[in-house]
């Protein structure tokens, strides 16, 4: 047992005066000479014992009420089990990971966590030592000179920790504490682990210590999250679609949004696990960058609810086309189908550039600019084309030769020895259908009918040993054949009407598909660049291309930084935020990566592990407790309660015992539970301290509250909280009152962000100008201030209907001490009323002077302004507590029907 | 005389003392009627003469009318002795705000009763008795005596304590003639003591009347908490911090009042209270046609 304040001890003789007080009252007695004292010595001696027992009771208990209010004074301390050393050796671990950003009461857990601890800090002693070590996925910085130090030095360490996105791994700061304390100091030494305490960073062992405390946060409430942005497969270069894997177990919104300003946002549905949500995007050049960010609709831990994406279309593969008559282009022929299906300007069906030209005797080729050669009926070709063919072969680029209608063999002997099958006669085809093809695409091939395509007449391939046949006719002859060793495929039918009826069958498609990957190789899909935060930035740039000198990173909180090429790479050590960054070369390239919190490390999976390796305290009253268990628990109220017991029990005796129910009632009233309810969601009026008059009304709150606790089941708290915009408290109350007669100071950046931030989260402002003066200084203050709060928003008249008329009682106007024109306007906000601004000096008619008469007159008068001011009043106040509800449907037809009676 | 006025006397004209008993004891001729035929000057009857008769009561004229012998019967009427014992205790000084003290009270209605004692004829005396006996004044009759008696007591003030056990006996062992026996006092004390010594006055031949003398306080206790109480008889004091003790001591005073008169009653004693709040004429007068009723 110890005392905060023992010089308060020095009043415990105080305790003796009743003792000394019953004495000399006794001794004040009037001596008085009575005829006999044979009678009172004879009623004395029957009543001495109790009434003895009873003076001496009460003299004790006299004494003890004293005795225990100078105790509780004193501010006595149980120490606790915790510790008996003086000097406190404690280590605080703190958890930066990113669901640390969780918000709670329009605070994220990290400030909270910060504020309490810088509280737990002042507490402490001077001679205590503290070690601050912040970890997430990793041990964080000050590890690096890891010392003890003292509880003020601590403190000023304390504003450059903040929220990371990293993980949370609780193994690795213990085990680091483990591993720099010997055996026996173990056991010395306080740890407090200030985290989340989420399941999801025990994924290794943890190493449990003796007295390690931790924080409970009590049921965790659902959090979404967007997992990860994948680019839709098959990729359309022209209209792409992302898939977006989202956990979200209800109904929200998804919305993508890009660097080039596009948006789409779609609803959601909700369910259990990962969801996949494809999402198509607007249609974008084929070449361009799809880059941009995906979200959610926020909830309370918002880092997880958008996530960046960056993904480069692949270059699409160029083909050159070369045919011999110029109508091969026009229908019924192949040509005009081909040109159909990769037209560059429509919307292509397959990604791929083609460009056709006649096959002329003298034109130049120039072939080093395509990956492939369709080579459709070219004619005799030329031995120098024939060369050039071959090494264009020999660079492991692609042909496919379609024989002409009436192409004759020989037409391709000059490409005999890179050709996978000889071209043969023309024959004439079988009945309808086509052999499904052997190959790895033929689930391309699974749903069409097949049966339907009729091969009217085809060449008869020779299949040598480096060939792959694909495609068969019904009496097995080969219709396509591929070499394996080169990407050189034959076609035994041209696409034209005249030999099948394939152009114009759905297997069009997958049987160009198949020829395009044999020739072309597989599909490139888009290049994704994706990073987590920490990653570092590595650009390189290969021989083919040009490397610029210098870039420009653009980060995503709007820094550029310029970085120098060497070695033809470009190197940026590590990403700190999440977001895109824009890497700008010279020559106009622009790259995009986009760089997301690592959504692997389960971090946005809230649930708290059941049983953690350290004793839980409570989130909200930590501090209070750990002290309690560190140092000792302060026994004041303990001490105070049984003060009170003691005073219940010298009334009742003093009163004999007549009036026990009073006292036995104010004694239950006292009883800890009761406390406990009181502030908990008892409405409280509160108020912000600004301006030279923040109360021209001091006591309108006291009628006002009783009004509420008559009139409706509202809980009211008797005190008022009068706060400043600074004050924490701020966030715990729906309704602030601002009211004033003269403009306060002008809001400082960082007051206009807390009071932005306040109504963003639900708060609402009631701001009272009591000047008396419309357009005044202060009502230009507060046009000021809201404006600088809220640029987009204004101040609207409040007109008949208003929910504010309707909340409890049915209003059509505005009332007030005066009546000004308009007297009370709102500002809206998502949809609900956050700003009401009074000018008919709403509060000045409730104040009333000791006599219950009202203090200020109404003008122009009446009772019933007076009245309507009272029940508008009221009708705010529910507003704040219950918003809208009564708009709905459900109340209209006696809304209406009261309203039509015109009963006020 | 100090303690007797006429005012007094005016409002007790017409009562008289009437003793129960002691009237037809008296071997002196007096004011009280005796159930024994005797002389005086009230006729009774006539009745026929029987042998033993006194012939001197023989009427004569009777005789001469109706030839038969008839004696005349008168009443006998007797005178008989009262005798005054006055509590000279010093607890009998004791007064409260303007009520005058109860040995004032006390010398007034000694001096009252006296008054009504010799007016009949009789004969009265006067003991004052505390721890022993006082004064003594013997029985005589006679108008004169008013005035003896009332200087006597002018001279002496309460004093000394109160032994009824001892005192009251002593007093009875001084009363040689029957005697209508009148005890004046304020019987604060210990309330079996009192008792045994009044009952030890009621012999055979006496006949006692308390005459309970008491002061409103003494009833209620009715002081402003807190008091030390010094006894005015005995030594020590006892201080009184509670209200609550009022009620008790007023119970407990009802009691040992209700205890006397019971005690009274078996003994054929006759008692009655009187508080100094109230004019002693007006307690005497009703306790005198009480016992007129009674007697009767």
């Amino acid at each position: 047992m110890g005392f905060l304040s023992p010089f308060i001890l020095w009043a415990l003789p105080a305790a003796l005066i009743p003792w000394l007080a019953n004495l000399w009252i006794r001794r004040q007695g009037r001596k008085i000479e009575f005829s006999s004292l044979y009678l009172i010595r004879k009623i004395q001696s029957q009543t001495l014992s109790s009434s003895n027992l009873k003076n001496s009771l009460l003299t004790f208990l006299r004494c003890a009420i004293i005795f225990l209010l100078v105790l509780s004074y004193a501010g006595p301390i149980r120490y606790g089990s915790a510790t008996k050393e003086t000097r406190i050796d404690l280590a605080v671990l703190v958890d930066e990971s990113y669901s640390m950003g969780y918000l709670e009461g329009g605070k994220t857990r990290f400030s909270w966590l910060m504020n309490s601890l810088s509280d737990l800090l002042k507490q402490m002693k001077p001679q205590d030592r503290v070690l601050l070590l912040p970890f997430s996925d990793h041990i964080g910085a000050p590890m690096k000179n890891l010392a003890w130090e003292t509880p003020n030095a601590t403190l000023k360490n304390l504003p450059s920790l903040r929220v990371g996105y990293g993980g949370t791994d609780f193994s690795l700061p213990l085990k680091a504490l483990r591993a720099l304390w010997p055996d026996s100091d173990v056991e010395k030494h306080v740890v407090l682990v200030l985290s989340d305490g989420a399941k999801h960073g025990f994924r290794a062992p943890v190493e449990k210590l003796n007295r390690t405390f931790g924080i409970d946060w009590g049921p965790r409430s659902h959090n979404d999250y967007i997992h990860s942005v994948k680019i839709s497969e098959p990729f359309d270069a022209k209209r792409p679609a992302l898939t977006v894997f989202t956990h979200n177990r209800k109904p929200t919104s998804l919305a993508v949004s890009t660097f080039s300003g596009q948006k789409v946002e779609r609803p959601i549905q909700g369910g259990d696990g990962i969801r996949e949500n494809t999402l198509l995007l607007p249609k974008i050049n084929s070449d361009a960058l799809i880059a941009g960010k995906a979200s959610l609709r926020e909830d309370s831990l918002p880092v997880d609810d958008s996530f960046f994406f960056s993904f480069a279309p692949p270059h699409p593969g160029s083909i050159l086309c070369l045919y011999s008559a110029p109508s091969f282009l026009e229908p019924p022929h192949g040509g005009y189908f081909l040109k159909k299906i990769l037209d560059n300007s429509a919307r292509g069906l397959l990604p791929y550039q083609i460009t056709f030209r006649e096959a002329g005797p003298d034109a130049m080729w120039n072939l080093s600019s395509y990956q492939a050669v369709i080579l459709s009926h070219p004619g005799f070709l030329s031995q120098r084309e024939a060369q050039e063919l071959k090494e264009f072969v020999g660079q492991g680029k692609g042909l496919w030769v379609i024989p002409g209608e009436t192409s004759p063999s020989r037409d391709f002997d000059s490409l005999k020895s890179i050709l996978p099958s000889g071209v043969g006669p023309v024959v004439r085809g079988e009945s309808s259908g086509l052999k499904s093809p052997a190959s790895k695409s033929a689930k391309d091939w699974q749903d069409l009918d097949l049966s339907q395509i009729q091969i009217t007449r085809y060449h008869l391939l020779e299949n040598k040993k480096n060939g792959d046949v694909f495609l068969k006719s019904p009496q097995g002859y080969p219709l396509l054949i591929c070499a394996h060793n080169s990407r050189v495929c034959v076609s035994a039918f041209s696409l034209g009407i005249e030999d099948s009826n394939l152009a114009v069958h759905p297997a069009l498609i997958a049987f160009l598909r198949l020829v395009f990957e044999k020739i072309m190789g597989p599909v490139q899909k888009p290049k994704s660049y994706q990073l987590t935060v920490g990653d570092p930035i590595v650009k390189k740039w290969d021989k083919n291309s040009a490397a610029p000198e210098n870039v420009l990173l653009k980060t995503p909180n709007g820094k550029k930084i310029k970085l120098h090429v060497q070695n033809r790479s470009v190197f940026f050590p590590a990403t700190t935020l999440p977001g895109l960054y824009e890497l700008d070369a010279v020559n106009h390239e622009r790259f995009f990566y986009a760089v997301n919190a690592n959504r692997n490390l389960n971090e946005s999976d809230l649930t708290p592990k059941k049983d953690p390796p350290w004793r839980s305290l409570d989130a909200h009253s930590w501090v209070g407790e750990f002290m309690k268990n560190l140092k000792g628990q302060n026994e004041r109220s303990a001490i105070l309660f049984l003060v009170l017991a003691f005073f219940c029990a010298e009334m009742f005796l003093s009163s004999k015992g007549k009036k026990i129910f009073p006292f036995l009632f104010l004694f239950l009233l006292a009883l800890p539970p009761r406390v406990k309810a009181l502030d908990s969601d008892a409405f409280i009026w509160t108020q912000l301290k600004m301006g030279p008059n923040w109360d021209p009304y001091p006591n309108a709150y006291r009628y006002i509250l009783s009004f509420v606790s008559q009139l409706t089941s509202v809980p009211v708290s008797p005190e008022r909280r009068a706060i400043t915009l600074e004050d924490p408290e701020l966030f715990l109350s729906p309704m602030v009152i601002l009211a004033g007669e003269e403009s306060p100071e002008n809001l400082t950046p960082q007051e206009i962000r807390i009071l932005s931030d306040y109504i963003r989260a639900g708060g609402i402002l009631w701001i009272e100008n009591d000047s008396g003066v419309a357009g005044g200084g202060f009502e230009n203050w507060t046009q000021k201030t809201l404006k600088a709060a809220f640029p987009q928003l204004s101040l609207r008249p409040v007109e008949l209907g208003n929910i504010l008329f309707k909340t409890f009682f049915l209003m059509k106007e505005a009332s007030g001490l005066r009546i000004e024109n308009p007297g009370l306007e709102t500002l809206d906000y998502n949809g609900r009323i956050a700003v009401i601004y009074d000018r008919d000096d709403l509060l000045g008619v409730w104040e009333e002077d000791a006599l219950g008469r009202p203090l200020y007159p109404v003008i122009p008068g009446g009772g019933l302004q007076r009245e309507l001011g009272k029940r508008l009043t009221l009708n705010i106040i529910l507003y704040a507590l219950t918003g809208d509800y009564k708009a709905d449907a459900v109340h209209q037809p006696y809304l209406i029907e009261k309203m039509r009676s015109g009963i006020p | 005389m100090r303690y007797l006025d006429a005012v007094t006397i005016t409002q007790l004209k017409g009562l008289r003392l009437f003793p129960k008993n002691l009237a037809n004891s008296s071997e002196m001729a007096g004011a009280h009627k005796n159930p024994v035929r005797g002389f005086s000057r009230d006729f009774f009857q006539h009745r026929p003469y029987v042998p033993g008769d006194d012939p001197r009561t023989l009427d004569w004229k009777v005789y001469a009318r109706l030839d038969r012998f008839y004696v005349r019967e008168f009443e006998s009427e007797n005178l008989f002795t009262s005798q005054i014992i006055l509590d000279q205790s010093r607890s009998m000084i004791f007064h409260s705000d303007t009520n005058p003290p109860k040995w004032d009270y006390a010398c007034r209605l000694a001096m009252a009763i006296s008054w009504l004692a010799l007016s009949q004829g009789d004969a009265l005396g006067l003991m004052t008795v505390s721890s022993g006996i006082g004064i003594e004044v013997p029985p005589r009759s006679g108008f004169p005596r008013l005035e003896i008696l009332d200087a006597r007591l002018s001279e002496i003030s309460p004093q000394g304590l109160s032994s009824p056990e001892t005192a009251l006996p002593m007093t009875a062992s001084h009363i040689k003639k029957r005697s209508l026996i009148i005890l004046i006092s304020d019987l604060m004390g210990n309330t079996e003591e009192f008792i045994k010594g009044i009952v030890s006055l009621k012999t055979g031949r006496n006949e006692v009347i308390v005459f309970h003398v008491i002061d409103p306080r003494e009833r209620d206790l009715n002081f402003e908490a807190p008091v030390v109480f010094q006894g005015m008889e005995e030594a020590g004091e006892v201080a009184v911090g509670d209200q609550e003790f009022r009620l008790r001591y007023a119970a407990e005073f009802e009691k040992q009042i209700k205890t006397y008169q019971s005690a009274f009653h078996q003994n054929q004693i006759s008692h009655q209270l009187f508080t100094t709040d109230r004019p002693l004429e007006e307690s005497l007068r009703r306790f005198l046609r009480k016992s007129a009723l009674k007697a009767r």
